[in-house]
């Protein structure tokens, strides 16, 4: 029987982008700086509605056109509010993801992620085929790094002092996961 | 003091590229895979003289990087390519890449070379605090010219490229600011 679940965890779904209301929700959360850094490529700063407008607007062509990313809105499941986005880069020809979860609601901080990563590295297994898959953990995010290892992924590298935030130089952890690492864990709580 | 000669090695010196000039050259060093290979992860790919310029005046007063055509010294001839991208971090990190393109010019210094001028416009002139790279399990005649440059080992992202029927890990190396300092500048003082 073929999974019928791929979108959705106990509490959360992954959709697609809701042009009407999720600007001015995204908006309000990068009002918080560590939420901007997610959707800033250069200087980090809260955006407009029309700014994620025009930023949902360039995901969803360069997902169309090139296949090179593929982007999800986190949602509860309750009352379909945006809490925030999953994102995976793709290297197609090696078979390597690189997955970015931003959550925008501090209340959600790590519960999302808890059951979102398992959701995803089963998508990124079972559906995009991918042989590999990474994450990029700044370190004052440190409790996903730990949510990221409980579900096998091990710290492949430490990048020094990468980041500035906050008056400060912080170090960056790269996690890596390999799928017959991801398929013994499956095996185990089998 | 201040230098007027930042962009000037022992062996090398960075200029800016030339479209007309350095599409025919990049052209022709694209034709060779084990160039392309060693250089990215991307599929080997070959692209005309045309499409090669129309890359590089694209790329023309670009914030995003900053890349150089790097010369031989002594006789003023295009050697090979070094530039920085992926600035990350508001501009504290950012990705170094390199390649030489004649074999008739590798292991020569050109790239040892290169890559400290780099690094002194990288920290001396952008106030990066890091430089990372990353190279490919079966480039050790890179990992040892970086090794030289100053960079040290971060990590290792497991199985990351799929080449030639296998696995190859992809190396993950970095050079702090104040490595950097410690090792050029307080020899250039004594």
């Amino acid at each position: 029987m073929i999974n019928d679940k791929l979108f959705e965890s106990e509490d959360y779904t992954l959709s697609p982008i809701d042009f009407e209301k999720d600007p001015e929700v995204d908006s309000t959360y990068s009002l918080n700086l560590r939420y901007a850094r997610y959707w800033c490529d250069s200087f980090t700063k809260p955006l407009s509605k029309n700014e994620f407008k025009k930023k949902y607007e360039k995901i969803e062509k360069k997902v169309e056109e090139s296949r090179s990313v593929i982007h999800f809105a986190i949602r509860t499941k309750v009352d379909h509010h945006l809490i925030g986005f999953l994102r995976i880069h793709l290297l197609w020809n090696h078979a390597v993801g690189w997955l970015v979860v931003a959550i925008g609601n501090p209340d959600y901080y790590a519960k999302a992620e808890r059951q979102i990563i398992p959701l995803i590295l089963n998508y990124a297994f079972m559906e995009l085929n991918l042989y590999r898959v990474e994450v990029d953990v700044p370190e004052f995010e440190a409790e996903i790094g730990i949510i990221l290892e409980e579900n096998g992924f091990n710290q492949d590298a430490l990048n020094r002092g990468v980041i500035y935030f906050n008056h400060r130089y912080w170090n960056e952890y790269l996690y890596g996961i390999l799928k017959p690492d991801w398929e013994a864990m499956q095996e185990v709580s089998a | 003091m201040i230098s007027d000669d930042i962009l000037t090695g022992e062996k090398v010196k960075l200029v800016p590229f030339e479209a007309e000039r350095d599409s025919k050259i990049f052209a022709g060093w694209r034709k060779n895979s084990e160039y392309l290979r060693l250089m990215d992860g991307d599929v080997a790919l070959h692209f005309s003289i045309e499409k090669m310029k129309k890359w590089i005046e694209e790329n023309e007063l670009s914030d995003k990087f900053a890349f150089f055509i790097i010369k031989a010294k002594d006789d003023d001839q295009v050697i090979g390519e070094i530039g920085l991208s992926g600035f990350k971090g508001n501009h504290c990190n950012a990705f170094v890449g390199i390649s030489i393109g004649e074999p008739d010019n590798w292991g020569k210094g050109y790239g040892t070379d290169a890559m400290r001028v780099i690094l002194r416009y990288g920290f001396g002139i952008l106030n990066l605090n890091h430089v990372s790279l990353t190279v490919f399990e079966y480039n050790m005649r890179g990992v040892r010219s970086y090794e030289k440059a100053g960079f040290k080992h971060e990590g290792i992202q497991r199985h990351f490229l799929n080449r030639d029927g296998r696995r190859w890990d992809m190396y993950r190396m970095g050079i702090l600011k104040s490595e950097w300092e410690e090792l050029y500048l307080s020899s250039s003082s004594s």
